[in-house]
Protein backbone atom coordinates (compact mmCIF):
# COMPACT_ATOMS: atom_id res chain seq x y z
CA UNK A 1 0.00 0.00 0.00
CA UNK A 2 1.22 3.18 -1.22
CA UNK A 3 2.01 5.42 2.22
CA UNK A 4 0.78 8.82 0.83
CA UNK A 5 -2.43 7.13 -0.20
CA UNK A 6 -2.57 5.59 3.28
CA UNK A 7 -1.69 8.35 5.40
CA UNK A 8 -2.55 11.76 4.12
CA UNK A 9 -5.26 10.66 1.07
CA UNK A 10 -8.49 11.34 3.53
CA UNK A 11 -7.91 14.57 3.34
CA UNK A 12 -6.77 15.25 -0.02
CA UNK A 13 -9.76 13.20 -0.41
CA UNK A 14 -12.28 15.34 1.21
CA UNK A 15 -10.79 18.40 -0.41
CA UNK A 16 -11.15 17.17 -4.12
CA UNK A 17 -14.88 16.17 -3.31
CA UNK A 18 -15.50 19.87 -1.95
CA UNK A 19 -13.52 22.08 -4.53
CA UNK A 20 -15.29 19.99 -6.79
CA UNK A 21 -18.87 21.06 -5.49
CA UNK A 22 -17.58 24.33 -5.08
CA UNK A 23 -16.46 24.07 -9.04
CA UNK A 24 -19.12 23.04 -10.07
CA UNK A 25 -21.49 26.13 -8.33
CA UNK A 26 -18.41 28.54 -9.48
CA UNK A 27 -18.32 27.44 -12.92
CA UNK A 28 -22.20 28.03 -13.73
CA UNK A 29 -22.00 31.18 -12.02
CA UNK A 30 -19.24 32.22 -14.51
CA UNK A 31 -20.76 31.03 -17.30
CA UNK A 32 -24.21 32.98 -16.73
CA UNK A 33 -22.17 36.46 -15.78
CA UNK A 34 -19.21 36.28 -18.44
CA UNK A 35 -20.56 34.35 -21.29
CA UNK A 36 -24.39 33.59 -21.04
CA UNK A 37 -25.18 36.96 -20.82
CA UNK A 38 -23.04 38.17 -23.21
CA UNK A 39 -25.05 39.10 -26.40
CA UNK A 40 -23.06 38.89 -29.66
CA UNK A 41 -26.32 40.70 -31.72
CA UNK A 42 -26.61 43.28 -29.00
CA UNK A 43 -24.44 46.50 -30.52
CA UNK A 44 -24.82 48.54 -27.24
CA UNK A 45 -23.17 45.43 -25.90
CA UNK A 46 -20.85 44.38 -28.10
CA UNK A 47 -20.23 46.98 -30.78
CA UNK A 48 -17.56 44.79 -32.27
CA UNK A 49 -19.40 41.83 -32.10
CA UNK A 50 -16.95 40.30 -29.85
CA UNK A 51 -16.70 39.41 -26.08
CA UNK A 52 -13.89 41.95 -25.12
CA UNK A 53 -12.03 43.82 -22.13
CA UNK A 54 -14.97 46.30 -21.88
CA UNK A 55 -17.43 44.22 -21.19
CA UNK A 56 -15.28 41.62 -18.85
CA UNK A 57 -14.69 45.08 -16.80
CA UNK A 58 -18.47 46.65 -17.33
CA UNK A 59 -18.81 43.52 -14.29
CA UNK A 60 -15.58 43.30 -12.72
CA UNK A 61 -13.68 46.53 -12.58
CA UNK A 62 -14.34 47.93 -8.70
CA UNK A 63 -15.85 45.29 -7.43
CA UNK A 64 -14.09 42.94 -4.19
CA UNK A 65 -16.70 40.67 -4.08
CA UNK A 66 -15.81 39.29 -8.00
CA UNK A 67 -12.41 39.17 -7.01
CA UNK A 68 -12.94 37.33 -3.81
CA UNK A 69 -15.19 35.03 -6.06
CA UNK A 70 -12.64 34.74 -8.62
CA UNK A 71 -9.59 34.21 -6.49
CA UNK A 72 -11.60 31.43 -4.72
CA UNK A 73 -12.55 29.72 -8.07
CA UNK A 74 -8.72 29.86 -9.42
CA UNK A 75 -7.43 28.45 -6.34
CA UNK A 76 -10.57 25.60 -6.21
CA UNK A 77 -9.91 24.67 -9.83
CA UNK A 78 -6.03 24.74 -9.54
CA UNK A 79 -6.37 22.60 -6.61
CA UNK A 80 -8.88 19.90 -7.61
CA UNK A 81 -6.34 20.15 -11.46
CA UNK A 82 -3.63 19.21 -9.69
CA UNK A 83 -4.55 17.28 -7.13
CA UNK A 84 -6.49 15.28 -9.96
CA UNK A 85 -3.60 14.62 -11.53
CA UNK A 86 -1.44 13.56 -8.03
CA UNK A 87 -3.33 10.65 -7.78
CA UNK A 88 -2.90 9.68 -11.08
CA UNK A 89 0.89 10.21 -10.68
CA UNK A 90 0.31 8.11 -7.38
CA UNK A 91 -1.39 5.07 -9.69
CA UNK A 92 1.80 4.20 -11.21
CA UNK A 93 3.78 3.77 -8.01
CA UNK A 94 6.57 5.73 -8.28
CA UNK A 95 9.32 5.85 -5.50
CA UNK A 96 9.60 8.01 -2.34
CA UNK A 97 12.24 10.46 -4.11
CA UNK A 98 10.20 10.37 -7.61
CA UNK A 99 6.65 11.68 -5.50
CA UNK A 100 8.40 14.20 -3.46
CA UNK A 101 9.80 15.55 -6.91
CA UNK A 102 6.35 15.65 -7.96
CA UNK A 103 4.49 17.22 -5.10
CA UNK A 104 7.31 20.27 -5.51
CA UNK A 105 6.62 20.22 -8.97
CA UNK A 106 2.64 20.32 -8.84
CA UNK A 107 2.73 22.66 -5.66
CA UNK A 108 5.24 25.23 -7.84
CA UNK A 109 2.64 25.19 -10.60
CA UNK A 110 -0.46 25.83 -8.55
CA UNK A 111 1.38 28.51 -6.41
CA UNK A 112 2.88 30.46 -9.98
CA UNK A 113 -0.34 30.10 -11.38
CA UNK A 114 -2.36 31.24 -8.72
CA UNK A 115 -0.17 34.47 -8.08
CA UNK A 116 -0.41 34.66 -12.29
CA UNK A 117 -4.07 34.84 -11.72
CA UNK A 118 -4.18 37.39 -9.03
CA UNK A 119 -2.45 39.62 -11.47
CA UNK A 120 -4.59 39.34 -14.18
CA UNK A 121 -7.98 39.76 -11.82
CA UNK A 122 -5.80 42.80 -10.62
CA UNK A 123 -6.25 44.34 -14.01
CA UNK A 124 -9.74 43.75 -14.14
CA UNK A 125 -10.17 45.18 -10.83
CA UNK A 126 -8.80 48.41 -11.65
CA UNK A 127 -9.90 48.77 -14.84
CA UNK A 128 -6.49 48.14 -16.38
CA UNK A 129 -4.94 51.29 -15.28
CA UNK A 130 -2.07 51.00 -12.61
CA UNK A 131 -3.06 50.42 -9.08
CA UNK B 1 5.88 6.42 -16.63
CA UNK B 2 6.03 5.55 -20.18
CA UNK B 3 3.23 5.97 -22.84
CA UNK B 4 3.34 1.72 -22.95
CA UNK B 5 2.97 1.19 -19.57
CA UNK B 6 -0.16 3.69 -19.63
CA UNK B 7 -1.59 1.76 -22.18
CA UNK B 8 -0.95 -1.79 -20.39
CA UNK B 9 -2.34 -0.28 -16.98
CA UNK B 10 -5.38 1.04 -18.66
CA UNK B 11 -6.10 -2.34 -20.83
CA UNK B 12 -5.20 -4.51 -17.48
CA UNK B 13 -7.87 -2.26 -15.57
CA UNK B 14 -10.42 -3.01 -18.20
CA UNK B 15 -9.39 -7.04 -18.19
CA UNK B 16 -10.01 -7.01 -14.46
CA UNK B 17 -13.02 -4.79 -14.30
CA UNK B 18 -14.92 -5.29 -17.66
CA UNK B 19 -17.79 -3.37 -16.51
CA UNK B 20 -19.19 0.22 -17.37
CA UNK B 21 -17.86 1.25 -13.95
CA UNK B 22 -13.79 1.22 -15.67
CA UNK B 23 -15.32 2.99 -18.37
CA UNK B 24 -16.63 5.88 -16.28
CA UNK B 25 -13.61 6.08 -14.51
CA UNK B 26 -11.52 6.10 -17.48
CA UNK B 27 -13.52 9.11 -19.22
CA UNK B 28 -13.07 10.52 -15.81
CA UNK B 29 -9.04 11.16 -15.99
CA UNK B 30 -9.11 11.79 -19.60
CA UNK B 31 -11.93 14.91 -19.30
CA UNK B 32 -9.80 15.58 -15.91
CA UNK B 33 -6.44 15.86 -17.33
CA UNK B 34 -7.91 17.82 -20.48
CA UNK B 35 -9.75 20.31 -18.15
CA UNK B 36 -6.43 20.80 -16.78
CA UNK B 37 -4.74 21.58 -19.66
CA UNK B 38 -7.73 23.94 -20.75
CA UNK B 39 -7.25 25.86 -17.21
CA UNK B 40 -3.66 26.97 -18.27
CA UNK B 41 -4.58 27.74 -21.55
CA UNK B 42 -7.45 29.84 -20.00
CA UNK B 43 -5.20 31.29 -17.78
CA UNK B 44 -2.64 31.94 -20.20
CA UNK B 45 -5.49 34.12 -22.58
CA UNK B 46 -6.83 35.75 -19.87
CA UNK B 47 -3.33 36.88 -18.34
CA UNK B 48 -3.01 38.67 -21.50
CA UNK B 49 -4.69 41.85 -19.26
CA UNK B 50 -2.16 42.45 -17.13
CA UNK B 51 -0.33 43.91 -20.51
CA UNK B 52 -3.28 45.82 -21.36
CA UNK B 53 -6.72 46.44 -23.08
CA UNK B 54 -5.44 45.92 -26.34
CA UNK B 55 -3.34 42.94 -25.97
CA UNK B 56 -6.37 41.69 -24.56
CA UNK B 57 -8.87 42.44 -26.84
CA UNK B 58 -6.12 41.07 -29.42
CA UNK B 59 -5.46 38.03 -27.79
CA UNK B 60 -9.23 37.37 -26.77
CA UNK B 61 -10.33 38.15 -30.38
CA UNK B 62 -8.40 35.24 -31.38
CA UNK B 63 -10.04 32.62 -29.79
CA UNK B 64 -13.41 33.91 -30.91
CA UNK B 65 -13.18 32.35 -34.28
CA UNK B 66 -15.26 29.58 -35.98
CA UNK B 67 -12.43 26.86 -35.14
CA UNK B 68 -12.43 27.93 -31.74
CA UNK B 69 -16.23 27.93 -31.11
CA UNK B 70 -16.32 24.20 -32.03
CA UNK B 71 -13.51 23.72 -30.36
CA UNK B 72 -15.56 25.36 -27.01
CA UNK B 73 -18.69 22.98 -28.05
CA UNK B 74 -15.93 20.47 -27.50
CA UNK B 75 -14.86 21.49 -24.39
CA UNK B 76 -18.95 22.36 -22.91
CA UNK B 77 -19.41 18.84 -23.28
CA UNK B 78 -16.17 18.00 -21.59
CA UNK B 79 -17.04 20.10 -18.84
CA UNK B 80 -20.32 18.37 -18.30
CA UNK B 81 -19.22 14.91 -18.24
CA UNK B 82 -16.67 15.47 -15.51
CA UNK B 83 -19.01 17.32 -13.77
CA UNK B 84 -22.36 15.21 -13.78
CA UNK B 85 -19.76 12.31 -13.44
CA UNK B 86 -18.06 13.92 -10.24
CA UNK B 87 -21.43 14.52 -8.65
CA UNK B 88 -22.40 11.00 -8.76
CA UNK B 89 -18.97 9.77 -7.70
CA UNK B 90 -19.86 12.60 -4.77
CA UNK B 91 -23.27 11.22 -3.90
CA UNK B 92 -21.79 7.99 -4.20
CA UNK B 93 -19.15 8.30 -1.81
CA UNK B 94 -21.32 10.48 1.00
CA UNK B 95 -24.37 8.33 0.81
CA UNK B 96 -22.61 4.83 0.27
CA UNK B 97 -23.98 3.82 -2.70
CA UNK B 98 -20.48 1.76 -4.08
CA UNK B 99 -23.15 -1.22 -4.26
CA UNK B 100 -25.09 0.37 -6.53
CA UNK B 101 -22.36 2.98 -9.26
CA UNK B 102 -23.61 1.46 -12.03
CA UNK B 103 -27.04 2.59 -11.86
CA UNK B 104 -25.26 5.82 -11.27
CA UNK B 105 -23.06 5.71 -14.08
CA UNK B 106 -26.20 5.76 -16.08
CA UNK B 107 -28.19 8.22 -14.72
CA UNK B 108 -25.28 10.53 -15.02
CA UNK B 109 -24.87 9.65 -18.79
CA UNK B 110 -28.52 10.05 -19.62
CA UNK B 111 -28.42 13.35 -17.86
CA UNK B 112 -24.91 14.25 -19.70
CA UNK B 113 -27.07 13.22 -22.98
CA UNK B 114 -29.68 15.63 -22.29
CA UNK B 115 -27.20 18.53 -21.47
CA UNK B 116 -24.98 18.10 -24.16
CA UNK B 117 -28.06 17.94 -26.78
CA UNK B 118 -28.59 21.60 -25.24
CA UNK B 119 -25.77 22.75 -25.37
CA UNK B 120 -25.30 21.99 -29.14
CA UNK B 121 -28.37 23.61 -29.85
CA UNK B 122 -27.53 26.70 -28.38
CA UNK B 123 -23.90 26.61 -29.81
CA UNK B 124 -23.95 24.88 -33.04
CA UNK B 125 -25.41 28.32 -34.37
CA UNK B 126 -22.91 30.18 -32.96
CA UNK B 127 -19.42 28.29 -34.26
CA UNK B 128 -21.75 28.51 -37.45
CA UNK B 129 -21.98 32.23 -37.47
CA UNK B 130 -26.03 31.90 -37.80
CA UNK B 131 -26.95 34.85 -35.29
CA UNK B 132 -30.47 34.25 -35.53
CA UNK B 133 -29.61 30.48 -34.08
CA UNK B 134 -29.89 32.15 -30.45
CA UNK B 135 -28.45 35.50 -29.15
CA UNK B 136 -27.54 34.05 -25.78
CA UNK B 137 -24.16 32.60 -27.73
CA UNK B 138 -21.98 31.18 -25.47
CA UNK B 139 -18.60 33.18 -26.82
Amino acid sequence: MNQAISTRGALFWLLQRLTGLFLAYFLITHVKVLHWDFNFTDTAMAPTGFLDFRFVIERLQGSMGWVIFYLIFIISALYHGLNGLWAIILDFRPSRGIQTAWLAVLWGVGVLASIWGFYTLRSFFTGGGAV
Amino acid sequence: MNILKLFKGTAEEVRLNPNIGTFSWFLHRISGVLLLIYLFIHLWVLGSAQSGTAAFDARLRMVQSPLFHFLEIGLVFVIFYHMINGLSITVMDFFNLSARHKTLVTVSVTIFAVVAIIALSIMLPRALHIPSGGTHAIS
